[in-house]
This record gives C-alpha cells, structure tokens and sequence, in this order.
C-alpha cells in the first residue's frame, strides 16, 4: 500500500468511524443534520424546532413580523407571508409530540388497521375489500399520493361529533370589528366511528357525517340554519341539503353550489369548513409534496377565547386592529396538496396544507388552507386557532378560524366554544332539529 | 299631516323605545337570567307611500259597487274618501322575542309586539278606520294586551317546545308553514293571514301576517333502518282544538281594502258598503282543525304526503231572505245573509329533486286537491243593478256549492355565482296556478258581472263562459335576489307575470351596515289590462295599489 493509498484508507476509517458514532443518533436533530418531513412524519427522526431550522437564529418566543420575515420565509406559505405584509404577527412558540392531541382510541385504531385500506375508483376508501366501511383510524399513515392523503381528512377523522357555538366576526381592512352573526354547528360522523357505535353508526349506513347548523342571532336572522347529509360515496350519491328561513317559517331544499356560497355573508364558504368540506366528487387532488412548515402551535399557552367566543383573554393580543390574533407558530411537517375543482367554481384552486400522522388535528381540518380565484390569485387564507388541550377527551381543539381575504384585507374570524366527542345522537342532525333550532 | 299626532297621546311609546334604547347594546341576545331567560327583538318604522291611484273601494262615490254610476254621489262604504292619500300605512313596531329555556329538552318562546298605527294620523285624506281591527268581533283571544284604533300591545305567538329525542312537540300561539313556494300558499294553508295593513305586500311575504292560533304541533322523526332506503322519514301533526280565526281583510278606509264586500252596519250608515244584513255568522270558534303528513327523503328525492281537515279561511256569505229595494237611483234589493266558513279537505304533495352537477338545480313540485272547495254558484248575485228578473226571487241570492279545486306549483331554484367575488345570486323561477273543473258554473264574487261583460240576454244572474270571474288561472314568477359585500347590501326583484295579461313587479333594496341598523326600500308595481281589471285573480286588480316602501329597523 502506497502512501496515498495509506490517506485514503485513513480518510475512509475516519469517515466509517463517524458515522458509527452518529448512526445511534439519528432520531436526535443537530445542527445541520435536520431530517427530511417525510422523515419525520414517518417517524423515523423527531421534529425539528425552529431553532434548529434556522440555526438559532430564531427561538422560541421570538417574534416574526415584515421586518423580519426573511428568516423563516421559507418556512412559510404564500398566505403567511402576505397576511404578515399586510400586520399579521407570529410569536413563536412549542412543538408537539407525536400524537399529541389525538384520543388513544384514535391511535389504536390506526395500528389495529394498518394497511387494510383500499381505494376505489370513486376514491372511497374501504377496509379491505370494497364495500366494508372503513372502520376508524388513518386509512393511509404514509399517503403516496393526493387522493390518499385527503382520504385521512374524509375517512380518518379522529373524532365522532362536534358542537360549535360561535360568533362570525367581521373585520374590515382597518381591524375593526363592524358585524357579528352568531352560529351553532353541530357535526356527526356516522362512519368511521372509534367510538362507540364503532365503524358505522346502525341504521345510517352509506352516509358519511350529519350536519346541522344555525344561525343565533342577530334576530333577523335568528334560527336561519341547514342541515346536509354527506354520503359515504358522494361520487354515486351526492350530497343532501335543507335549508330553514325563519323569515319565511319554510324549510326548503337547497341546490349544490351551496358549498360554495358564504355563510352568512362572510369569507368562509360553506365548503371552506375544516379548510375542505366540499364532495370530492367535485375536486382532483395532487401531493405536492411533504414539508416544515410554521403552523399555529397545537398546545396554546392559555384559553384564547371563551364564552362562545364572545370574550377574548386580555393575553391574546392582536394586530391591525384586531384583524389577525397573535398566537403562537410552531414548526411541523405538512402534506401539500393542490385540490383543484372539475365542476363551476368560485375557486381556481385550494392549496392545503394538513398536519402529517403523527402531528395531525383530530378535527381533520386543515392547518392552513389558501385558496385561489379562477385567474390564479392568491385570494383567500384560512388558519386555525388550535391551541386549547383538553385532557378527558386528549385533543387538542381549535378556538376558532380566521379566514382573510388577502386581496381586499377583509377578515372573518369564526371564534367558538368547541365539544367533541358527545356521543350525539346522529336523529340531532334531521330536519325536525332543523326546525326545533327555528323559531 | 297631522302634526298634533306627535304630541298627543302616544308619550309611552316614546319612554318604552328610550328605556329600551339603554339595553341594546349586547351583540347578541340579552340575557336577563344568564342563558336560560333571552330577550332579542327589533324596533322598526316603516312608511308606505301610494304611488297608485285612489282606492276605487275607498274612494269613489261616483259608481256604484258593480261599477255602475250612482246618482247622486253618497258617502257609501265605497265612497268614504275623496283625494287621493299620499300615505298607505304608516307604522311602528316594537318586537321582542322571549327565550325561556330551563332545560335542553324544554323552551319556552313568545314574540310580545307593540304595534302604533298612524296612517290616517299623517294623512289627512284618509277615511279613519280601524287600523288594528280583529277579524270579527267574535274571536277575542288573540293575546292582545289592549289596543284602540291606532295602538295594540300584543302576544302575537307564544309556543313552548319539548324535545324528547325524536320526539318534537310545539303547544302554544303559533304558525305552521307547510309550503315551500314563493309568493304563493299552495301547501301553506294551516294559519289565515292578517291582510288589514299591507295586505300580503310584505317582503317577508307572510311571517308577519300569517295570523298565529293555538295549537298542538308534533314531529316524530322515525330512525333510518325502520324502512330501507329512507334517509329521512318523519311523520308531523297538528291540531287545533277550536282557536279558528278566519282571514283579517282591510276595513272600510284602509287603503288596503280590495273589494265592495261590506255588511250593513246599521250604527254607522256612512260605511253602508253592502245591501244584505248578516243576521248570522256561523262562526267555527270551538271545531277542531286538524292535519298531518309523512315526510320522507329516498335518495335525492324528498317530498311530503299531505292531508289538513281546515275550515275556509275566508268567509263565505248565503242569503237567507229577501225583502226588499232600494228605490232609484240605486234600485237594488235587500236582505239577509249569513256567514258562513264551510269544511274544506286538503289532500297535497310536495316532491323536491336536486340536481346534481353541473344543473345544480332544485326543483320542487307542490299540489293541493280540494273536493270540497266552497265557490259561489254561478247564478248567484248580491246586488244586481236594476230589477233582478222576477224569476230569480225569491230563491235566488247568495249561494255556494262545493267544487274541486286544485292547485299546483312547480319551482326551479339555483344559487349562481353571477358577480365574481360576491356572494351567491339565488335565482328562482316557478309556475303555478289554480284549476277547478267547474269553474264554469262558480264565481269568486257574488257580484254581477260589469256591464261589458253582460251575456247578450242582459241576464245578471248567470255567467255563462265566466268571462270576468276566470277562475282557472296561472302565473310565471322569477326571483332575484343578490348580496353584496358580505351582506352589507342586499338587491332582490320579484316579477310575477301572468299570461292573462297583468303583472307584479316588486324590486327592493336593503342596506345593513352593521349589528344593528337596517334600512329598506321596496317597490311595488302593478299592470296589465287583463279583465280591465276588474278580475281578482289578475295582479292588475291591484293597479290602484302601486306603492314605494321605506323601512327603517333597529334589532337588537
């Protein structure tokens, strides 16, 4: 062996030396060594902190403004950035464990199911073989592609029911509250249940979830509500609706575009629930990939909101007015996927970015979702309050939704109290509650 | 105008408005026993302008109720005003809705209203009636607290709710709206309407004047799985144990009123509108009313099955005895009659379909079929001009005879997303109409025909052909209505066409800028020449009544 040989074996033993030392490491982020999202998502590295995305250039509590954007834009969606050049500021805040805010029965059912599902033409998924629901838990903890990952938020929701009781309110470009309109939801799924009934809730087979929801006050509008029927397939049966007009004392059927329509005038659509409530009979999806993104963080600090989201804690500071809360970011790994309408649609298109297994909300919403106009836009951008812990149900749940529109600074910010897991009778969801909740 | 109006009488409604004044600052309801006790509600004023001609049925002393010439003029229930009124209706209203809810399963709910009427107050030209007036004095339990002419403080509805699972009952003052159908009650048949101060103009077209009764109301929501492929399936009832109230028409002078049709009342001869003495109304105070349906949703179908056991809600008139005339220039007879609200048997339908992508259409059918409905006999009169032909008397008058009548309804409505960027336009067009096979041989009206439409014989006690009196009428609607930034405006027009040759064109405007404040703009207009407007089917029998509408609200 020749001298250059001898360096070269010298240089390869050191190299071999030091990757035996850090292989028994590689769950722990140092330094530069910042694992992949899909990594992490699948749980073979821990989740990164923004300080160690940015090299400790930014830590937790700092604060994240237009000034100083720069350091963590590129962990940020095109919304962040432009609500942030438009006021919005972030504090940055704590990261989550891996299932956290998920109820164990959610976990169990994910395991006990693991690489059961299938998927039909239709994009409904199946246990097994086609026709056997879904019986609970995440159809696809390593999606590969769109339609399985948006087969989690339809198929995989880690909850039964939930109750909303809120306040829509309107923020103008100045930050300042003008109209408030009250609404009630109240959302079953008889599907997918991992809570008793388990699977599927007898006697609503082929449906998906039940909902009704009304509007509370101002009193012109008191008792306005509708309630929808989501199937299991909505490609072979398409969705159900009935609206109620107190106005008029008339419950009436109502047309498909609903989704499309504002509730109650706001930014939200109907559809924009959850970031993505619409048929997927009417939409394509794309994975566009797997990435860290700051989030709000899923543990807030203290209750923001209470009071049916009538009062707000002194601690919770706001800015441009009170257009955007200033809440805690945290760094998580994200699947993007771009849902792109195939009927008429307000939207051009919807960029979703939704917590990965293990950081997902239990709610199945989407953590951010941006939407676009038909000419390619930017338009609208929805973001979660998550934040608020609850230990007998161990989820964590939302205090509200604030949805910008980003082109003309108007905000609506949907504030509620939130109760899940209720065992709710789905008969709630019909249309005689439709018309008890009137007047 | 009557300046005085302000400072008389009426200094309490100014304290209640101030006191409430202090309390309406709450976003939402509010709450006097923290959730379990709410009260919300509204203080609204609204002016209607006339736009139209004077009420000929008010107005018009020149002709008499058959549209013939009188002479001399008299100051007759049909000639009680002389200039046109600039001033329809003129009123204040303050609502309060009440919550009482103690348990989940259990809510009490009451809508208290003062109402202060003061249209002949602001407008000098107008006959002074009674702006407030019940339907007949016979049915008194209308909650109302206390009232004169211009001012009623009133229970209007007063319900309490058990809910136990699926299980509903509703027991109280109430309405029950069965109908889905826009300007029309094809299925929507179970409360008679108040049409005494805007008639059925209102933009929420009957919730403020569908005339609450007491009544018992029950869902049973049957659970999916009891019958395959039912999503929903729920059976509803209703009984009303003997509170009939029959329609509420305008008085004499409201400019409302909408035909000559008036009893003799013999302590006030100036509002003398009618030739025949009611010596009797056979009032339905202490029947029973009942109704029920099955309703159901199969796929995208869902529909009702409907049957109501109902008394008419308009009162129909019979004569008992004639004797005698009025001498010229009149020359018409007298006589008795008695009121009278016959049984009638509703069988209906209502089916609704959803069209999918990329129709995205609702399309609703409703149906009603009468056996049993109460017309006028065709040879029937109430005060032909001239002498009747000897043979007509003594048996003839005022008679009904029970006919089928049948009434449809079809209705396609879609949310449109017309202006980018804005909310959803909900579009709505429907056909409807109404079809009794014999309506040859019945009449709306006892009147006689006008005299262009006498048969060659001159004979006024037939109506051979029903030229005037068509009964077998049908109408095209379209509904418009279209929100703008976020909901701060609100454009709509409702156009009601029919091919006999009248319309209604009725746009509106609103404006809300905030949690509180609301402003109105209506607009009513109506025209054609069908029946020279003389037939009461045609919009253009309403030609006289064109108006313009402002409202003003304050909800709190």
């Amino acid at each position: 062996m020749n001298r250059q040989s001898e360096i070269k074996c010298s240089y390869f033993l050191v190299l071999l030396i030091s990757l035996l030392f850090l292989l028994p490491c590689a769950n722990s982020v140092t330094g530069a060594e910042i694992p992949t999202a899909w990594d992490v998502a699948s749980r073979k590295a821990e989740l990164p902190t923004i300080e160690d995305l940015t090299a400790g250039k930014v830590k937790k509590g700092d604060v994240i403004d237009k000034s100083n954007v720069d350091l963590v834009k590129q962990w940020l969606t095109p919304g962040t950035i432009e609500a942030i050049m438009q006021g919005m500021i972030l504090t940055m805040g704590t990261n989550s464990n891996p299932y956290d805010g998920v109820p164990k029965e959610y976990v169990e059912a994910t395991e006990k199911n693991k690489g059961k599902a299938v998927m039909d033409e239709n994009r409904a998924v199946y246990y097994e073989k086609i026709g056997t629901p879904w019986p609970g838990g995440i159809p696809y903890p390593e999606p590969k592609n769109g339609d399985e990952v948006m087969a989690i938020l339809k198929y995989g929701v880690g909850i039964i029911d939930y109750v909303t009781d809120g306040v829509l309110r309107f923020v103008n470009r100045d930050g300042k509250v003008y109209k408030n309109v009250g609404m009630s939801t109240t959302q079953v799924w008889v599907s997918n249940r991992i809570f008793p009934p388990l699977g599927t809730y007898p006697g609503y087979e082929g449906q998906m979830f039940r909902r009704v929801s009304t509007l509370t006050f101002p009193v012109e509008i008191k008792g306005q509500g509708q309630f929808a029927i989501r199937y299991y397939d909505d490609s072979k049966q398409y969705d159900s609706g009935f609206a109620y007009f107190p106005a008029y004392k008339r419950t009436l059927r109502i047309s498909t575009t609903t989704w499309q329509d504002n509730i109650a005038g706001s930014d939200l659509t109907n559809g924009d629930s959850e970031g993505f409530r619409e048929p997927y009979a009417d939409w394509k999806f794309k994975l566009i990939g797997t990435e860290y993104l700051l989030i709000p963080e899923h543990r807030a600090p203290f209750p923001y909101i209470s009071n049916k989201g009538m009062d707000c804690d002194p601690r919770l500071k706001w800015d441009v007015g009170v257009r955007f809360p200033r809440i805690g970011w945290a760094v998580f790994p994200v699947f993007v996927v771009e849902a792109v309408p195939t009927v008429k649609h307000i939207y051009g298109k919807k960029i979703l970015y939704l917590g990965t297994p293990p950081y997902l909300l239990s709610s199945g919403a989407a953590e951010i979702m941006e939407s676009y106009d038909r000419q390619g836009n930017l338009w609208k951008y929805y973001v979660n309050i998550n934040g608020l812990f609850v230990e007998k149900w161990h989820s964590s749940i939302p205090f509200g939704v604030v949805m910008t529109d980003l082109q003309s600074q108007h905000t609506t910010q949907f504030l509620f109290n939130y109760t899940i897991n209720q065992n709710v009778d789905p008969a709630r969801c019909s249309l005689k509650e439709l018309l008890a909740r009137g007047r | 105008m009557n300046t005085n109006y302000f400072f008389k009488g009426k200094t309490w409604l100014f304290f209640f408005l101030f006191f409430f004044s202090g309390v309406t600052v709450s976003l939402a309801e509010i709450e006097l026993i923290g959730e379990t006790l709410t009260v919300t509600g509204f203080i609204r004023h609204q002016t209607v302008f006339n736009m139209g001609e004077k009420n000929p049925y008010n107005s018009n002393p020149q002709y008499d109720t058959n549209g013939y010439l009188a002479s001399p003029p008299k100051k007759t229930g049909y000639g009680v005003q002389q200039d046109k009124n600039w001033c329809n209706l003129n009123r204040t209203w303050f609502v309060t809705e009440w919550n009482y809810r103690p348990a989940d399963i259990f809510k009490l709910y009451s809508k208290i209203r003062v109402i202060e009427d003061s249209t002949t107050n602001v407008d000098g030209d107008l006959y002074e009636y009674n702006a407030l007036a019940l339907s007949t004095d016979h049915y008194g339990s209308t909650g109302r607290l206390g009232h004169d002419n211009h001012v009623t403080a009133e229970i209007w509805e007063m319900y309490g709710d058990l809910d136990l699972g699926n299980l509903w009952l509703r027991l109280g003052k109430q309405q029950i709206v069965w109908g889905e159908m826009i300007s029309a009650r094809i299925l929507d048949v179970v409360n008679p309407l108040d049409k005494s101060w805007h008639f059925t103009w209102e933009p929420e077209e009957f919730e403020n004047i569908r005339i609450p009764q007491w009544m018992l109301r029950a869902v049973y929501n049957i659970e999916p799985g009891s019958l395959p492929l039912l999503d929903e399936l729920y059976v509803e009832g209703f009984l009303n144990p003997g509170d009939i109230v029959p329609t509420n028409d305008p008085q004499i002078g409201n400019p409302y009123r909408h035909n000559y049709q008036y009893e003799y009342n013999p302590n006030n001869p100036d509002e003398w509108g009618g030739i025949w003495r009611t010596t009797e109304e056979n009032d339905r105070r202490g029947d029973r009313e009942f109704g029920f349906r099955l309703g159901y949703k199969l796929g995208q179908f869902a529909g009702t099955l409907n049957y109501a056991h109902l008394f008419s809600d308009d009162a129909i008139s019979k004569t008992t005895r004639l004797y005698g005339t009025i001498p010229a220039p009149w020359a018409r007879y007298l006589g008795d009659a008695e009121k009278d609200y016959p049984r009638i048997d509703i069988y209906g339908m209502s089916m609704n379909y959803a069209f999918d992508q990329p129709v995205n259409t609702v399309m609703t059918i409703e149906a009603t079929y009468i056996p049993n409905a109460p017309w006028y006999t065709i040879d029937c009169f109430y005060f032909p001009a001239g002498v009747p032909p000897v043979s007509l008397l003594p048996v003839v008058g005022m008679d009904y005879i029970d006919t089928r009548e049948f009434n449809y309804a079809i209705n396609l409505q879609r949310f449109s997303n017309i202006i980018p960027g804005q909310q959803f336009m909900n579009v709505t067009f429907q056909y409807q109409g109404k079809y009794v096979p014999e309506a040859d041989d019945v009449k709306w009206t006892p009147g006689a025909p006008p005299p262009s439409y006498q048969n060659p014989r001159g004979d006024y006690g037939t109506n051979t052909g029903n030229i005037v009196e068509k009964i077998n009428t049908d109408a095209f609607v379209l509904s418009l209505s279209q929100d703008f930034a976020y909901k701060t405006y609100k454009a709509s027009c409702l156009i009601i066409w029919q091919p006999d040759g009248a319309y209604r064109i009725n746009p509106g405007f609103a404006y809300t800028p905030g949690d509180h404040w609301r402003f109105d703009v209506f607009a009513n207009w109506w025209g054609g020449n069908a029946y020279d407007n003389n037939n009461k089917s045609c919009l253009n029998y309403f030609y006289y009544q064109d108006e313009v509408m402002a409202r003003i609200t304050y909800q709190f």
